[in-house]
Parts: C-alpha cells; sequence; structure tokens
C-alpha cells in the first residue's frame, strides 16, 4: 500500500465563473483558506430571443474546484459570493458537495493549517439542491442543456473530457472511435431535479446504447446565479431576474409548479443504485497508469479532462517565466462495493506521487442511468 | 507503443465485419464532412459557367475525376492534422518552455518560420500572377519575380521566422496581440506610402501584400496554431485561456515589411533593370506577353462556306448586317440618298462558340507526371518539417512521442492526402477555375471561351452591367472557396475546442467566408477599373486600427489570425486565374496582384464585427465589479 493519508472531514467546493474573472475570484478564496484550485475551461448555456440573425456564441466559463476543511467552507463560500459578487443575477454560481473519504499524499500542502482571512457573509446561501452531471457524446451537450433551461433550470455548464475504456483495447483502429466527450453539469433545486433529469434522458435519448450517462449528486449549500437566457430588450430586470427574485422570496422553486401539470413518465426506468464517484487529480500525462490499474481493478470507464491548478507549488520555467502546473482530472463512477478496491490499485499506481503531489476523493452518487443492455429494458 | 496503452484485459481480438463495423461510419462521416465543405464552390462554378454563361463544360471528364479526388485528398488531410501534425506541435509547444532556454525557444522559432516557408513555396503562384509583368514597365518587380527571385523567397521566410519568434515572445511574456498590430500596421502603411509615390516601388505594393496573404500554407497555420497553444497551456498568464493565436497574424505581416524593404534596398543600390549596378539577365521585351485571353483567333466573320455560298448563289448568310461605307450623303425630300457608297456584309456581332472540337479530356495532360509531381510536393512540404520537430523533440527536449503509433498514421494521411490533393486541384479545380476565370470577362466584352473555338460576348453589356456581373461571380466565388479550405477549417475547429464548443466553428467560417467574399469582389473591382491598391487597401486597414483597438483580445486574435489562413490552395489558382481573365480585358493591367491582399483584410472586418454584434448583445451581463482589466491575452 502506497503511503497515504485518509481524512473524511472535507468538502468539495465548485464554483463556475465567467471567462476572466476566474483567476481574481480563485485568489480571494485562496486568501480565505484554500490551498490550491484547478480551473477548467467551460461554456454556459443560453436560450436567447432577439433578431434570429444575430450569432449566437456562448457565454464562456471557468470552473474552479478545490478541496476544502469542511470549518473553512462557510469562510470559502463567502469569500466567493461577496468578492467574486456572485449574488449578481448572471454572475455565476459557487456551491459545496460533501466529499466521502479523501486520500492525500502525506506531503500535500492540503494538510497543513493555514491562515485564513474571514470574510463576513452577506447573502444567504441555498440548500436543498441537486447537482445533474451527464456525460454524453461530442455535440450532444448542447440540446440536452437546452432542454433544461426550457425546464427553468439555470444554463447549465459544459465542458470537455476524453472517455478511456473500450476504445484503449482496440489498437491502431481507436483512430475511428473518437473519445471526445462533452461534460454537462447543471445544480438545479431538489423540487425540479426529477423533472429536469428525466427531460435530460428523454432529449439525450440517455435510455438507448452508447448514448451517454447521467447521474445525480447531493449538494449541500450553494448560490446559483447562472443566466440560462439572454434576451436583447433593455427592460430594467430581466425575466430571470424577476424569476430569481420570487425564488427568494418564496424561498425555494416550488412556487413554479403549475399543480397538476407534470412531465409525464415516458417509461419505467431503473436507476442505478448504490454507486461511488471517485475523483482522482494528477500531474497532466500522469494519468495512464492510473486509469489504467483502475480498469484492471473492475471500473468500467473513466473519463478525463484537463485543467490548471492556481495556488499549487510555483515552477519557473524559460528565463525565470512561471510555468503554470497542468493537471488532469480522472473520473470514475463505479460500484460502491468495487470503489475501495479500485482506489487501491490506483494508489498502488502511483496516483499520488509524481513530482506534485496527486490526491483522490469520492462523492457520493444518488441514483443514474445509462443503457444497461436489452435485457433491463 | 501499442503494448503500453493496453488496459489489463489487453487488446481485443476483433473479427473482419466488427473492423467494418467500427471503420465504415468513421470513413463515411469524414467523407461526407469534405463534400460538404466543397459542394458549393463546385455547385457554383458549374452553375455559373452553364446558365450564366451558356458555355459548356471543357475537360468535364478530367474535372470530375479530379472533384473526387480532391474530395479524398481533402479527408485524409484533415484527418492527419487532426491526428497527426497538430498534436505533434502542441506536444512540442508545450515542451518548449518547460525544458528548454529562451535561446533556445527563439532558435527554433526562427528555423520553423524559414523552414515553413521552403516547404510551401508560394512564388510559383506569385509568379503566375505576374506572369505579365515587362521588364521595362515594372523593372523592379519583373527583378524581384525573376532575377531576384531567392532573395524574395529568403526574405519572406527571414520575414515568417522573424514572426514565429515574436509570437512565441508574445506568449511567453504575455503581450496583447494589439500591442504587435499597431506599430505593425502604421509602419506598413507608411512604407506602402512611400512606395506607392516612388514609381518603381508602386508596382511592387500588390506583390508584398500578396507574399503576406499566400505565405501561410495548410501545413503551416495547423501546426503553428497547435504550437502557439501548447504553449499557452503552460506559461500564458492565468487568464490565457483562449491564447495560442496570432502567430499567423505576425507571419502575415512581416513578410510584407521585408519583402517591401528588400524592394526598397534594390530601388536605394540601384540594383534593377536599366540601373548601373543591375547584373541579371535582360529580357527581350515582346509585344504581348500576357494571354490577354480571347484576343487572338476570334473568328469574327463569315466562315469558308457561307462566304463561298453567297459567291455562288448570292444567298446571304444568316445573321448579316448591312452597312455602308462611304459614300456621299444628302437629304432628299426627308429621304436620305447615299451615293457611291460601299455595301458590306457583315456578321452580326452574337456569340458563336463551336463546341465540335471539345475534349472531355485534356489531350495534354500526363497524368503519370502529373501524380509524381503531385507526391514529391507533398512529401516536401511536411516531412522535412515533421523530422525537424521531431529531433527538436528527441535531441533538444529529450522527450518521447505519446501516442507515436497514431502520430505517425496521421503524419502518413497527411502526405497522402495533400498528395492526392494537389493531383486533385490540377485535374479539377485548375481546369474549372481556369476556363470559368477566363470566360467570366465575357460578361462585358468579346472573348474566345476557354478550349473553345468562336467568340463570345459582351453578354452583360460592355459597360458597369457587364463588370459587375463579374464583380458578382467574384464574391460567390470566395464565399464557396474559403469554405472548402482546409487551413480554415482547421483553425474553426481549434477555436472551438479551445472556446469549449462556445465560438462555433460555423459561425467563424461564415463570417470569414463573407470576408472573403467582399475582399475578393472588390479584388476584382479593382482589376475591372485598374483602381490602385494603395487606396483600397490603406483604407480598410485603417478602420481595422479603430475596430482593433475596440475589440476585446480573444476576438482580436482569431480575427488577425482568420486574415492569414484564408488564402490557401483551393482559393489562389481560382482567384489568379480569375484575376488575370478579368486583367486580360482591361487596358492597362500588367498584373493580378492585389486580389489575395483584399482577401485577407476582409475576414478581419467581419470577424471582428461578429465580436461587437456579440459584445452588444451580451452587455448587460458584463457589468459586474469582477470584471479583470486587461483579461485575455
Amino acid at each position: 500500500m502506497a503511503e497515504n493519508v485518509q481524512v473524511t472531514d472535507h468538502s468539495l467546493v465548485t464554483a463556475i465563473l465567467r471567462k476572466g474573472t476566474a483567476s481574481k475570484t480563485v485568489n480571494a478564496a485562496l486568501s480565505a483558506g484554500v490551498r490550491t484550485a484547478t480551473i477548467t475551461t467551460a461554456r454556459g448555456t443560453v436560450l436567447r430571443s432577439g433578431f434570429f440573425l444575430r450569432p449566437t456564441i456562448s457565454p464562456e466559463q471557468e470552473i474552479a474546484q478545490m478541496l476544502v476543511p469542511n470549518d473553512i467552507v462557510d469562510n470559502v463560500l463567502a469569500a466567493f459570493v461577496e468578492e467574486g459578487c456572485l449574488y449578481i443575477s448572471g454572475a455565476g454560481a459557487v456551491y459545496s458537495a460533501p466529499v466521502g473519504r479523501s486520500y492525500l499524499n502525506p506531503n500535500d500542502p492540503i494538510l497543513e493549517a493555514k491562515e485564513a482571512r474571514e470574510v463576513k457573509a452577506e447573502h444567504e446561501l441555498h440548500r436543498n439542491l441537486v447537482a445533474v452531471t451527464c456525460i454524453l457524446q461530442q455535440g450532444m451537450a448542447e440540446d440536452v442543456a437546452r432542454s433544461a433551461v426550457e425546464l427553468g433550470a439555470p444554463g447549465p455548464t459544459i465542458f470537455f473530457g476524453q472517455g478511456k475504456g473500450l476504445r484503449q483495447k482496440l489498437g491502431l483502429l481507436r483512430i475511428a472511435v473518437s473519445p471526445e466527450k462533452e461534460l454537462l453539469e447543471c445544480v438545479v433545486g431538489r423540487f425540479d431535479s426529477d423533472k429536469i433529469f428525466e427531460e435530460m434522458v428523454e432529449r439525450g435519448k440517455l435510455g438507448t446504447p452508447g448514448m451517454g450517462f447521467i447521474y445525480t449528486k447531493p449538494v449541500d449549500r450553494g448560490l446559483i446565479n447562472i443566466a440560462g437566457t439572454e434576451d436583447s430588450s433593455r427592460q430594467a430586470a430581466s425575466m430571470e431576474q424577476m424569476i430569481k427574485a420570487i425564488d427568494d422570496l418564496k424561498q425555494g422553486t416550488e412556487w413554479r409548479s403549475h399543480g397538476s401539470v407534470e412531465v409525464p413518465r415516458a417509461k419505467k426506468r431503473t436507476y442505478l443504485k448504490d454507486l461511488e464517484n471517485i475523483i482522482c487529480v494528477i500531474e497532466r500525462d500522469k494519468g495512464e497508469p492510473i486509469v489504467k490499474a483502475a480498469m484492471a481493478a473492475g471500473a468500467p470507464g473513466a473519463t478525463i479532462s484537463y485543467a490548471r491548478e492556481i495556488g499549487g507549488a510555483k515552477r519557473t520555467g524559460v528565463s525565470g517565466r512561471e510555468v503554470s502546473s497542468e493537471k488532469e482530472i480522472i473520473q470514475l463512477i463505479v460500484a460502491r462495493d468495487k470503489a475501495e478496491t479500485i482506489i487501491d490499485a490506483m494508489l498502488e499506481a502511483g496516483a499520488l506521487g509524481g513530482e506534485e503531489p496527486g490526491y483522490i476523493y469520492t462523492l457520493e452518487v444518488d441514483k443514474a442511468l445509462t443503457y444497461l443492455g436489452p435485457e433491463s429494458e | 507503443m501499442i503494448k503500453e496503452q493496453d488496459y489489463g484485459t489487453g487488446k481485443l481480438k476483433l473479427s473482419f465485419v466488427e473492423k467494418y463495423n467500427i471503420l465504415a461510419p468513421y470513413v463515411s462521416s469524414r467523407f461526407m464532412e469534405q463534400v460538404k465543405s466543397v459542394w458549393f464552390i463546385i455547385t457554383y462554378l458549374l452553375v455559373f459557367q452553364l446558365l450564366v454563361l451558356r458555355l459548356p463544360i471543357v475537360h468535364a471528364a478530367m474535372i470530375a475525376v479530379g472533384i473526387g479526388v480532391v474530395i479524398l485528398g481533402l479527408m485524409f488531410f484533415m484527418e492527419g492534422l487532426l491526428l497527426g501534425l497538430m498534436p505533434f506541435g502542441e506536444i512540442i509547444g508545450a515542451t518548449l518552455p518547460r525544458k528548454s532556454k529562451l535561446y533556445t525557444i527563439l532558435g527554433f522559432a526562427f528555423f520553423l518560420g524559414l523552414g515553413a516557408t521552403f516547404a510551401e513555396p508560394a512564388i510559383q503562384v506569385l509568379k503566375a500572377a505576374g506572369s505579365g509583368v515587362q521588364q521595362d514597365a515594372a523593372p523592379l518587380l519583373h527583378g524581384l519575380l525573376n532575377d531576384f527571385a531567392g532573395q524574395l523567397v529568403l526574405c519572406v521566410g527571414v520575414g515568417v521566422g522573424i514572426a514565429v519568434i515574436f509570437g512565441l515572445l508574445r506568449f511567453l511574456y504575455g503581450w496583447s496581440l494589439k500591442v504587435l498590430i499597431f506599430p505593425l500596421v502604421v509602419v506598413l502603411g507608411g512604407v506602402t506610402i512611400v512606395a506607392h509615390l516612388t514609381g518603381v516601388l508602386n508596382p511592387i505594393i500588390g506583390l508584398a501584400w500578396d507574399c503576406g496573404a499566400v505565405t501561410t500554407g495548410p501545413v503551416t497555420v495547423p501546426l503553428v496554431l497547435a504550437l502557439g497553444i501548447g504553449v499557452c497551456r503552460v506559461v500564458g498568464s492565468e487568464d490565457s485561456g483562449s491564447a495560442g493565436f496570432g502567430v499567423v497574424t505576425l507571419a502575415s505581416l512581416f513578410p510584407i515589411i521585408a519583402v517591401l524593404s528588400l524592394g526598397i534596398t534594390h530601388y536605394f543600390l540601384d540594383d534593377y533593370y536599366g540601373r548601373p549596378n543591375f547584373e541579371g539577365e535582360v529580357v527581350a521585351s515582346k509585344e504581348v506577353s500576357v494571354e490577354h485571353a480571347g484576343q487572338h483567333h476570334i473568328l469574327r466573320g463569315f466562315s469558308k462556306d457561307e462566304i463561298a455560298s453567297f459567291m455562288e448563289t448570292g444567298e446571304v448568310p444568316e445573321n448579316a448586317v448591312v452597312k455602308y461605307e462611304g459614300g456621299t450623303r444628302t437629304e432628299r425630300d426627308g429621304q436620305i440618298h447615299i451615293e457611291g457608297a460601299t455595301v458590306v456584309l457583315a456578321k452580326e456581332e452574337t456569340s458563336s462558340v463551336i463546341t465540335d472540337n471539345m475534349k472531355h479530356w485534356d489531350p495534354e495532360s500526363n497524368i503519370l507526371v502529373q501524380v509524381k509531381e503531385a507526391c514529391i510536393a507533398a512529401a516536401q512540404a511536411i516531412i522535412p518539417l515533421c523530422l525537424f520537430l521531431f529531433l527538436v523533440l528527441k535531441v533538444i527536449l529529450r522527450e518521447k512521442v505519446p501516442q507515436a503509433d497514431e502520430i505517425f498514421l496521421g503524419i502518413v494521411f497527411a502526405v497522402l492526402g495533400m498528395a492526392l490533393f494537389g493531383l486533385g486541384i490540377i485535374l479539377g479545380l485548375t481546369p474549372l477555375g481556369g476556363q470559368l476565370g477566363a470566360n467570366v470577362p465575357s460578361a462585358f466584352a468579346v472573348i474566345t471561351p476557354w478550349g473553345l473555338e468562336g467568340y463570345q460576348g459582351p453578354l452583360y453589356g460592355a459597360g458597369l452591367s457587364g463588370k459587375l456581373v463579374a464583380i458578382a461571380f467574384a464574391f460567390f466565388l470566395g464565399y464557396g472557396a474559403t469554405l472548402a479550405e482546409p487551413a480554415l477549417n482547421a483553425l474553426g475547429a481549434t477555436v472551438e475546442k479551445i472556446t469549449v464548443g462556445a465560438f462555433k466553428k460555423s459561425l467563424l467560417m461564415q463570417a470569414v467566408a463573407i470576408g472573403v467574399a467582399i475582399g475578393i469582389g472588390t479584388g476584382v473591382l479593382k482589376i475591372a477599373y485598374n483602381i490602385p491598391l494603395t487606396y483600397l487597401l490603406l483604407p480598410p486597414y485603417f478602420a481595422l486600427l479603430f475596430l482593433t483597438f475596440f475589440s476585446s483580445e480573444d476576438f482580436v486574435n482569431i480575427a488577425w489570425d482568420s486574415a492569414g489562413v484564408t488564402t490557401g490552395p483551393i482559393t489562389v489558382p481560382l482567384v489568379l486565374a480569375m484575376g488575370l481573365g478579368v486583367g486580360g480585358q482591361v487596358p492597362g493591367v500588367i498584373d493580378g496582384f492585389g486580389v489575395l491582399s483584399l482577401a485577407s483584410v476582409g475576414p478581419i472586418i467581419s470577424v471582428l464585427t461578429v465580436g461587437m454584434l456579440v459584445r452588444k448583445s451580451r452587455a448587460p451581463a458584463e457589468g459586474t465589479p469582477a470584471e479583470d482589466a486587461g483579461a485575455g491575452g
């Protein structure tokens, strides 16, 4: 067993920020006690009204993720909300999710206590949130994301990843199978989540073979202020802002329900239960043996996305220019009873080693859905 | 390598049918993608020739085969770019700043730029554009294209080398592209005005600006883009998520300065035809060396048969017009009397095209020689460059190539694709574009159609209306050809990838294609009315300074880079054929230069305009105080 420290008192804080505001906002979080954060580039989703010929460009976003000890989570969330101005409509989102276990390198600076600046929280956070995540074939995400916005969800965030699995077993023939995936994440009220989940499954045809995977995971608390529509009118408050204001007054989204109008279930679905999400963050291009080990230990596949790190050990390259460190984020969804074996295999393969410390953490999965073969339909 | 990528259970054994099931959708999707990118330009050219000019397609069978080969070639080439060349470039870009010293990087950049220019020599294209240039009419321009052609290529190469150096320095130190564009454009404008006012230098303005447009070819652009993205992944300042662009821009601007400087140097050294220091060859001045398309052998009279039959029977041939020459005219009682006049029977000036001897395959083309030449050109453009990159990676960076089998296969695809593509252009696009280019002037002048006998025109009036038809033709030609350009496809795919799908490839390509269309339309206007290039080139660049100043950094990067990628192997032959064809009917036009440089300005303006529209529509949401000053880069 490779040397590691296992802790259970951390949360994962995720912030979705508009491009160009990320480093400033994340630096505020760093001063509020965060050690390091990974930044992934992403795009948002907007539906728009107005002149049809006007070019549409989705807003570019950045996703910042960081492991934070539970005792400072509130301070970090407050730093994002107040200093990143996330209380403004359309500015972004920040939320925390409970982490099951984290496996850290004993030398990881995350373990050292850090002096944190107190941030006064002035805005109340929402509870009763659920994150819906899809892993889809490239080019499919836009449509699925729009279906969520049409049901009143905030604009889902989409980023790119690469699937690892069957493709690696094909030899050179693998070039014929695109590894590119689109990942979509959307945080919605618990009340809305089932409806949105079903709509996404319908639109993305996720019950049919080869289309993708969808799952929900619990979110502890957060503030979601992502625009889902963009209209050209110059009214004092957009429709978006008005709905938001009523949400705040009513303390939730239940009021939006039309009573009897419910999305009818197309068919009885079999949900996957007892799953766990394993996430490993490691230096870029060092993930190959770890994915290999995880799959040998029984993981069905993995999705890899790339990120850069802020706040990690500084490295200098050419003529004193700072070289940012690139990270690889490996995501696996595995059966809960196999998780321990797979994590052990990954640790054995050196998931925490390398020049820069890597780390592994687990997140709870509420329910998931994918095509399970002809017998389950 | 393969062994390393096998996970646990090892490599799968697949039956033939399973392999087919995997490969078939892959191949057909890639094939259809290219069909989608070329169908517009091909259909457009055919329809224009058949319906607007009402002429049959000469060498139709050869053109059909050629177009099929172009599509196959594009399919392999694009796949090769995405699979081999671009990942290779990105790996090197991401490793260089980590593992080598600043001077190594700059040296690498210089030789990459220089080598890329020699690998994809555009000098042939420029020579074709300047084929009608007379030594005594434009001595310096003639000299640069012939006696000093070697110096010209070297100058362009050095220009591109310096451009890549600045491009990488910009990434390393996080400079804004605007900071480089402003002084460059101002210097360029200044030098161009000086050259415009100096008689001998004036003709080289078109050459210099076109050099900038054509140097960045379909291999260089994707490679340099990927390299930039690799570098930016590692060093860029923290918000440079979408950086990596800009090198192509610089590689288009620096060669213009280099070529103009070369011209000025020769001017001051008195080293050109007719000057004391000139040591080059003196070419005997030819009466007309421009192929004034159609002015030879125009059969305007009656045929021999018609004349013979008239002599015998006195039967007036069809389409005869009666004219009276000479004689004295007097008016008597409201009548006109002509006395002692010669009665002339002339054939009516309508089109008469003889298609009897039309061939479906060019009898002069030698397919074996063409295959060989296309293969050599493709190998020259790609293999030395890849070897250079491989050596840098192995010897200087001491890094092994990840996914080496995939990258190697990609490079093989790229060479194969380039060879097929080149062959297809010779067989299909050049004869098709050539005949349209030569025939389009029949809208406003009398010409003999390309490859046919007889004469035709002016179909739409000799004045403005006929020329407008030619300009409209140029507009759509530019639009369609641009959509098929592989380098633009690669840029579009890169932009989409870097912005995580926010800036769609199709949006960029449409914006660029419309910009090129406007540029090429303007270029034909320039030739049709023989307007000096400076008047058409400087005002848009001046306007661009303002647009650039007010645009966001990422749009500036993408827009200026689009300018460099538009003029590639599909656009150039079509546009040149048309430029020369139209120029041949306009007195005083000596060369076809300038159209390509105008085609480069158009897309910068159109893409920046799209950027402005997008930003305007998003303005309300962007007022939050957290916006970083000077973000991007």
